[in-house]
């Protein structure tokens, strides 16, 4: 099962994030008004939207968006709470006090609130919404490296390096930070599609993607006068960015489960 | 008067597994007996302890002929017969004594739990008393302490005092004494002694600590690979081996009588197992139909030895004391 | 002949939840270059703060240590690396003591590269030949911890260990997390080692039987104090402390002190003033518990820490 899953993930990723055009029929910005809001049939397989575009196509080069970004998201949010939470874990005292300080101010707010109020001051654009949820993702790192690095580091095998005569910086390099590296990902899976929720939603609201850009949420906000005459606008993009996030919490959840070092 | 348990070849088998983890052994513990038997990790003596009291689960397929406990069949006992064996005749006493403990109640609460309620204020007060006999103080109080506040030593030995509640007639004990230090262990042994004799508590052991055995334990018998290599008495078995790994199990362990600084008595093994005797590849005496022939187990007045030259291993084999 | 590792006057104490533990009391110990000491003591004795403080990684709340002759304390301050390089550990659990992430060639290298020790190639050379050394084929080089046994384990340790040429190894407990067939193998690897390469041992166990056939001298401590230290025979066959002669009592090897009453073991109740023994001591008067407990030699090559002693060893009782 977790093969199928990460064989999936990574069809999603290499067909839709590197190549969008390898699969869409059209293109993503080609108006034709004549046909709009057309019910899916074998010409489009979603359907036209109000300005006669075909959404599947649209979601397919969407996809490079959204999920670009999410990856993007949580690659960054992961390397700069490891770094932090790893130093706070590793020097104590002071410099964990206040790093950690800092993480409970950002963790004091319910999440999608921060990103609305980060978004929205930064300015209504993609790059803003991604550098609000890089804001607002790398706390819950920091806090779960710190944790892990303060475990690790009273393991046997560092007590063993240090009397060695190995140095701080080889320690977290070698022995520390491999060990944290298995929680970390196990929650960047899962944050892959947490994160692409807050995106596509943060885009619903407007803070994100701008038109005529096909990113989902701003897809999905746009299907949302067209409900009665037009369901597919909105269900079928809908159905997609609820599997492709299942795909990401499932497999997370699996690889959370397993066992061993 | 009758054994208080008696097992007729039982064998264990792991689903799967190439070879058995126990062979066939067979045994019986009379009254204040008591019954150690000697390995090292993997040679199946804690399996038989666990088989015996039927904590293996399904991946194991347990068989013999008889088990009986107090004239009673133990082999074919129910589910709840069993609980009503383990909670009456039999105490328990596992190795490791921080994983056998539920961090999540009181040491007292764990133990009395399996007692009726109406009994559960004298068991109480019962615990307490064991407890202060097996060197916990202020016993009273610690009745009522999680597992996390107390030391590894303290739960080995309020694991022992819990064993005895309800005055069983058989303590099954695995390593009882691992955790602890040596003065308490010396206390400990004294106390399990005068308990045989008191109480007539019978014991069956399991140990690789060949001072603790031959302080307790009347009758041994030494396990290798799952097999039954040699039963005797103690005195016979520690004194006067036959068995090739019997002998080669007391000349490596380090004792006052042996001299300093001279490389330990080991026995390197020169291959992979082979289909006959299970020590073969490891035996420095082992010829042509070691290697092919299972040995059978021979008796004789002092006791049995499953070896193709046992009649020889003394003269072939200095013990080194 | 200056001491190899000197500990003078050290005390070391750890606060805890309700109160503290004295692990240190004014403990002197010297080990001299290719001798092993034996270290014995019951769980709590603070033999293990006496290794981690050895290996540097303990500091002390008074009292000197002395390397070769220098500080310690300068000795970590100007270049730690030196120190370190000179004195290595095995410790207790060979599977927890590497890093399961790493090969088992990548262990044993690491103190050479920390120590900019060669260069890539004849590193490898000289892990190969370490493994050898302690009964190893290259073809371990490249398997993973967790497949490999316990006793190979620790003879990887020791390998790693070996791998810088230190002039001390400390020993906390190394062979007894190990199955009894393999305590021997591994006990004779450390006679060997020693032996062949003139390293000295701090050797710290709870198993007596073991200590006496390793060391030359052993050293029995009691509640953070130092007992007793002698060469081991004379331990052994007249032993002069009173915890020393129960210890030896307890474990049935010999005949003296038979008669002590282990009775009472109310570990709790180690007290701060006088000898921390008292509580438990047959040979226990008042004055035990209210004079200081000083260590001295009161024969050639034999220290006791008892208020006593004299009249003991005279037979007073």
């Amino acid at each position: 099962m977790k093969r199928i899953l990460i064989a999936l993930v990574l069809a999603i990723i290499a067909i839709t994030v590197v190549a969008p055009s390898l699969i869409a029929t059209h293109d993503p910005f080609a108006l034709d008004v004549i046909n709009r809001l057309q019910p899916p049939s074998t010409e489009h397989l979603f359907g036209t939207d109000e300005a006669g575009r075909d959404i599947f196509s649209r979601v397919v080069h969407g996809a490079r968006i959204t999920i670009g970004s999410s990856m993007a998201i949580v690659f960054f949010a992961a390397l700069l709470g490891t770094l932090i939470g790893a130093s706070a874990g590793w020097f104590g005292g002071r410099i964990d006090s206040y790093l950690m300080r800092v993480v409970d101010v950002f963790l004091a707010f319910p999440y999608l609130v921060l990103a609305m109020a980060l978004a929205a001051s930064i300015g209504r654009n993609m790059g803003s919404s991604i550098l609000a949820l890089i804001l607002v993702w790398w706390p819950g790192y920091a806090r779960m490296v710190r944790g892990q690095v303060l475990s690790i580091k009273n393991e046997l095998f560092v007590k063993a390096s240090r009397a060695i005569g190995t140095g701080n910086a080889r320690i977290l390099r070698w022995h520390i930070v491999p060990h944290t590296s298995r929680a970390v990902i196990v929650r960047a899976t899962l944050d892959i599609g947490y994160v692409t929720i807050a995106l596509t939603g943060l885009s619903f609201l407007g803070l994100g993607a701008q038109n005529p850009s096909p990113e989902w949420g701003l897809l999905i906000s746009n299907a949302k006068a067209y409900v009665l005459f037009g369901w597919w606008y909105s269900v079928l993009p809908g159905l997609v960015l609820v599997g492709v996030v299942s795909i990401f919490v499932v497999l997370g959840d699996r690889l959370s489960k397993e066992k061993g070092r | 008067m009758n054994p208080i348990l008696r097992v007729d070849s039982l064998q264990v088998h792991y689903r799967g597994a190439p070879r058995p983890a126990v062979a066939d052994i067979s045994f019986e513990i009379g009254q204040s007996e008591c019954l150690a038997i000697v390995g090292e990790s993997g040679s199946g003596k804690t399996t038989t302890a666990m088989a015996l009291l039927r904590l293996l689960g399904p991946v194991a397929e347990i068989s013999a002929n008889a088990i009986t406990l107090a004239d009673q069949d133990f082999l074919n006992a129910t589910p709840s017969e069993l609980r009503a064996f383990r909670r009456d005749l039999i105490g328990t006493v596992f190795q490791d004594p921080t994983a056998n403990w539920n961090p999540a109640r009181t040491i007292g609460a764990q133990v009395i739990q399996p007692f009726p309620r109406e009994e559960h204020e004298e068991r109480r007060n019962e615990f307490i008393s064991y407890m202060e006999r097996v060197g916990i103080d202020r016993a009273n109080l610690r009745i009522d302490q999680y597992p996390h506040n107390l030391s590894g030593g303290m739960l080995q030995r309020a694991m022992i005092a819990g064993a005895l509640l309800g005055d069983p007639r058989l303590l099954v004990a695995d390593e009882p004494t691992s955790a602890l230090d040596v003065t308490v262990q010396a206390d400990l042994i004294s106390l399990l002694k005068d308990l045989a004799e008191e109480r007539k508590l019978s014991m069956l052991l399991i140990s690789h600590n060949l001072a603790v055995v031959s302080q307790i334990a009347s009758k041994v018998i030494v396990m290798y690979s799952g097999h039954v290599v040699e039963t005797g008495t103690t005195e016979q078995v520690l004194n006067d081996p036959k068995h090739p790994y019997t002998i080669n199990l007391i000349s490596s362990i380090p004792s006052t009588k042996k001299a300093r600084k001279v490389p330990l008595y080991t026995a390197i093994s020169k291959g992979s197992a082979s289909h006959g005797c299970p020590y073969a590849n490891r035996c420095p005496i082992a010829i042509d139909p070691c290697h092919s022939t299972m040995p059978t187990l021979t008796s004789d007045i002092s006791g049995s030895v499953a070896c193709h030259r046992h009649e020889e291993t003394s003269t072939l084999i200095e013990v080194q004391r | 002949m200056s001491a190899l590792l000197k500990l003078d006057h050290i005390n070391k104490t750890f606060a805890i939840k309700n109160g503290e533990v004295k692990a240190c009391r004014d403990v002197t110990l010297e080990i001299n270059a290719g001798e092993v000491l034996g270290l014995v003591g019951e769980s709590g004795s603070g033999k293990s703060t006496i290794a981690n403080i050895a290996l540097g990684l303990e500091s002390v709340d008074s009292g000197e240590i002395l390397f070769e002759g220098d500080s310690l304390k300068k000795l970590l301050h100007d270049d730690p690396r030196s120190y370190r390089r000179k004195v290595q550990p095995v410790f207790q659990q060979p599977l927890l003591a590497l890093n399961s992430r790493r090969t088992i060639g990548w262990s044993i290298q690491e103190p050479l590269v920390v120590h900019g020790i060669g260069e890539r190639s004849s590193r490898k050379e000289r892990a190969v030949e370490l493994l050898e050394q302690v009964g190893l084929g290259r073809e371990y080089f490249d398997r993973y911890p967790h497949q490999m046994s316990g006793g190979q384990l620790q003879r990887v340790n020791i390998a790693r260990a070996l791998a810088v040429n230190p002039r001390l190894l400390i020993c906390d407990e190394a062979v007894s997390a190990l199955d009894v067939s393999v305590q021997a193998q591994i006990i004779n690897l450390f006679l060997e080692v020693q032996q062949r390469l003139g390293v000295a041992l701090l050797f710290i166990s709870h198993d007596l039987e073991v200590v006496r056939h390793i060391s030359d001298r052993i050293a029995v401590m009691y509640a953070g104090t130092i007992c007793e230290i002698a060469e081991t025979d004379e331990i052994f066959n007249h032993p002069a402390h009173p915890y020393t002669r129960a210890l030896l009592s307890a474990s049935s090897l010999s005949r003296h002190g038979a008669s002590l009453d282990l009775a009472k073991f109310r570990k709790e109740e180690v007290p701060n003033e006088g000898c921390p023994f008292a509580p438990r001591c047959t040979f226990a008067r008042e004055t035990c518990s209210t004079s200081k407990l000083v260590q001295e030699v009161i024969s050639t090559g034999r220290e006791v820490s008892c208020v006593r002693i004299n009249e003991i060893l005279e037979g007073v009782g």
